[in-house]
């Protein structure tokens, strides 16, 4: 492997969710140890289940189809680049990639326009033409009007935090100085139908980790970093506190839908970031946990959590927060994480409140300070897909 | 970029499936495309998989719940990874999969939205819905090869695959891994037969004219997938190396190579632009009129690149009709190919380059 990332800082972030329009009011969220989840109001549906919406968005400049990841994404992003002490004149200039994750804004899943084509057998274009025009990193690009190396990553569950790593990848290969990363989703009827069928959607809020967990519950959102070669901030004036240490990606290579029983993708690529980041498991102060709610997801991580860090490691999920928002997941981690760190106080886990037997870690059952410089996210993906990012605070 | 070996590749497409299928398809030349009725009675010419194409009783089982775009994706991906002959102790989680497209698992979506409308949104398909998730076929990639190092699907709809081979190199040079099993794959089917009815120019005869330059241009829908295994270190008997991919505006080559693929396909509807790169002197051969129009095209034209390097064959053009004062390659011939060029327009007029070396 490489040398560590010592060349990734992160000079901004910004974050959009159920928890908080902004990384301002998530964290006052976090402090009250508050939770929105509600009954679903972007689309009806017959299905009963709570939703974190990040209630009271709007777009400050809406988008022209309308797209609502595309503004939730340009929400955080506007966040981000302020706290950057950047905008589209300065990324002009720059080498910048726009790397993103998203799941729904992937798809052509437009159920009018389909609906459309089955009573007529015509298909009606604008939907096709929103779509093509609406690829998440092209419409960020396009919303700045810059020039970048642009790519939209449709990892399932891990795609916002697979798109930072490849941030982090193709600032090693020298191809860009700057990388807009993370991950975007709106709530939408095909993954809200879809996990109700598959038997994994809650009807309570959900509780990660818990012993009586039930599932999880959807939510939407958006977690935009900027990452930058230390050698762009400086010659900025910028000395970022926050950096990407390292990351890791396996596969279980094991089921659709399931993770594998032993956790071997996750292991692997808890493995592959320690490595990457030269750090021992002793000095990573805490994880912020996939942690779904859902009876495999949560068994699984916790034991593998264990293996590798032991089974004292401060872990918590903050899905209890913001849902589970899809391809913002890992992108909204990552802020959560960053600011974590930069804070020194972790939330509780909030909805754990009894230990299962069956997993040897505990979450955080309340306000916790950090005690360390290191904290990893872990993204857990249909298909089998684990990534692990591994941040740190420059002292 | 730090150069990748190209040590196996994988085609599932309207030439059949396999090394052998698409080396006989290049020497046959041009087929006309079949001929599919769209809803409301119209035909539609289509580059289909011939029928058969799918049948596989190893590899088959494993996927008997897959949807057709996932198994397409497998049978590609496997074969590259068979025809890379790697040895049988490989380190599986040193293996990586990276599966490019511009509109991914759209079958399998909209499948799943006639449930939606048939059943409701509480009476859906699990399996259904689980198969509409853009990374289905990238999971079952990984499953059925049983690889366990980083699985990534990407969807964009300009030079997925350009920016699939850019990220490859990237996991090979970090060490990430030794191999990365990259590909592309675009599926057809009655909605998008629909759209492809409504959206593309098609071409009359069924002949797509990659040197038309035409500012209408026409194209012949296609489907399917092609995989490359590449590999971090050299190795005999591999068909030659990626050295390079770029995108942006046009930029002549500072070395002139042996060939230049052009992949005007009419999915963008002004070809013009291609006559600039044209207009360089170049050998210049295009292999669209055998395959169709596709986003992923490119994936398919390295597959040819990469066996006309292996192969030391210029193989002929399928549909060489342009003005006369081009140089292309009309008739399949040996000869010395060391380095190939493989340029794609998008709809905003920027391009998409692949370097392609035999060593």
């Amino acid at each position: 492997m490489v040398d560590r990332l010592s060349l990734v800082t992160i000079p901004g972030m910004g974050a959009v969710s159920a928890a908080g329009l902004d990384t301002g009011a998530t964290l006052a969220s976090f402090r009250a140890e508050l939770r929105h989840p509600g009954k679903l109001t972007l689309f009806e549906s017959p299905i009963d289940c709570p939703v974190f919406e990040a209630v009271g968005f709007q777009a400050a400049q809406p988008y022209a189809d309308g797209v609502r990841t595309i503004e939730l994404a340009i929400h955080a992003l506007q966040e981000a680049l302020a706290e950057a002490r950047l905008d589209a004149g300065a990324l002009g200039s720059m080498r910048v990639g726009i790397c993103l994750g998203t799941t729904v804004a992937s798809q052509l899943n437009d159920l009018e326009f389909y609906r459309r084509f089955k009573e007529t057998g015509t298909a009606s274009l604008p939907p096709v033409r929103r779509y093509l025009k609406g690829n998440l990193a092209d419409a960020v690009a396009a919303h700045l009007g810059i020039q970048a190396l642009t790519l939209t990553v449709t990892n399932a569950c891990s795609s916002g935090a697979d798109a930072i790593a490849i941030g982090a990848q193709w600032m090693e290969a020298g191809l860009c100085e700057i990388v807009i990363a993370g991950g975007a989703d709106e709530l939408s009827r095909i993954p809200y139908s879809g996990f109700n069928a598959l038997g994994l959607a809650c009807k309570f809020p959900c509780t990660p980790f818990d012993r009586n967990r039930q599932g999880l519950n959807l939510g939407e959102g958006a977690g935009i970093l900027i990452l930058e070669s230390p050698a762009s901030a400086n010659a900025r004036g910028f000395s970022p506190r926050l950096v990407l240490q390292g990351y890791g990606s396996a596969c279980d290579a094991h089921h659709l839908t399931a993770p594998h029983p032993d956790g071997i993708g996750l292991k692997s690529a808890l493995s592959r970031v320690l490595s990457h980041a030269r750090i021992p498991p002793g000095e990573v102060a805490f994880v912020n946990a996939h942690g779904t709610g859902t009876v495999d997801n949560d068994l699984i991580e916790g034991n593998a959590l264990a293996a590798i860090f032991g089974s004292k490691m401060s872990i918590l999920s903050t899905k209890g927060f913001t849902g589970h928002t899809l391809g913002a997941a890992g992108g909204l981690e990552a802020v959560f994480t960053g600011l974590g760190l930069r804070e020194g106080w972790l939330p509780p886990s909030i909805g754990f409140q009894e230990q299962d037997e069956r997993i040897p870690v505990t979450p955080l059952r309340v306000r916790t300070e950090v005690t360390g410089r290191f904290a990893v996210s872990t993204s857990l993906a249909f298909g089998g897909n684990n990534t692990a990012l591994l941040f740190g605070l420059n002292l | 970029m730090k150069p990748t070996c190209i040590q196996g590749i994988g085609i599932v497409a309207a030439c059949g499936r396999g090394v052998n299928a698409l080396r006989s398809a290049l020497h046959r030349g041009w087929q006309p495309p079949v001929s599919v009725t769209v809803p409301g009675g119209l035909e539609l010419p289509v580059y289909a998989l011939p029928p058969g194409t799918l049948d596989d009783k190893s590899l088959g089982r494993k996927v008997r719940r897959a949807d057709r775009l996932t198994k397409i994706a497998v049978f590609a991906a496997a074969d590259a990874l068979a025809d890379a002959q790697l040895p049988a102790d490989l380190e599986r989680q040193r293996v990586g999969v990276i599966v490019a497209s511009a509109l991914g698992t759209h079958k399998t979506t909209f499948q799943f939205l006639d449930e939606i409308l048939t059943f409701g949104e509480a009476g859906v398909s699990p399996t259904v819905f689980s198969h509409s998730v853009q990374n289905a076929p990238a999971a079952y990639i990984a499953s059925v090869l049983g690889l366990q190092g980083p699985v990534l699907t990407l969807t964009q709809v300009h030079f997925a695959f350009h920016h699939a081979l850019i990220l490859a190199a990237c996991w090979l040079a970090n060490g990430q891994c030794d191999h990365v099993l990259v590909g592309n794959m675009d599926e057809s089917g009655t909605v998008m037969h629909a759209i492809c009815r409504s959206l593309l120019t098609l071409a009359p005869d069924g002949k797509i004219r990659p040197f038309a330059f035409a500012a209408n241009s026409a194209g012949i829908p296609g489907e399917g997938s092609a995989f490359l295994l590449l590999s971090s270190t050299a190795a005999p008997g591999a068909y030659g190396t990626v050295r390079h991919v770029e995108m942006g505006s046009w930029i002549p080559p500072a070395r002139p190579p042996d060939l230049h693929f052009l992949e005007a396909d009419g999915m963008i509807p002004d070809e013009s632009g291609y006559a600039i790169p044209a207009g360089t002197g170049l050998r210049l051969a295009g292999y669209a009129p055998l395959f169709g129009s596709m986003t992923g095209g490119s994936a398919i034209g390295c597959a040819v690149a990469a066996l006309s390097l292996k192969e030391q064959t210029r193989f002929a053009s399928p549909v060489p009709d342009s003005a006369p004062e081009l140089s292309i390659c009309r008739e399949t011939e040996a000869g010395l190919v060391q380095s190939i060029l493989l340029t794609r327009l998008n709809c905003t007029g920027a391009t998409a380059r692949i370097h392609l070396n035999k060593d």
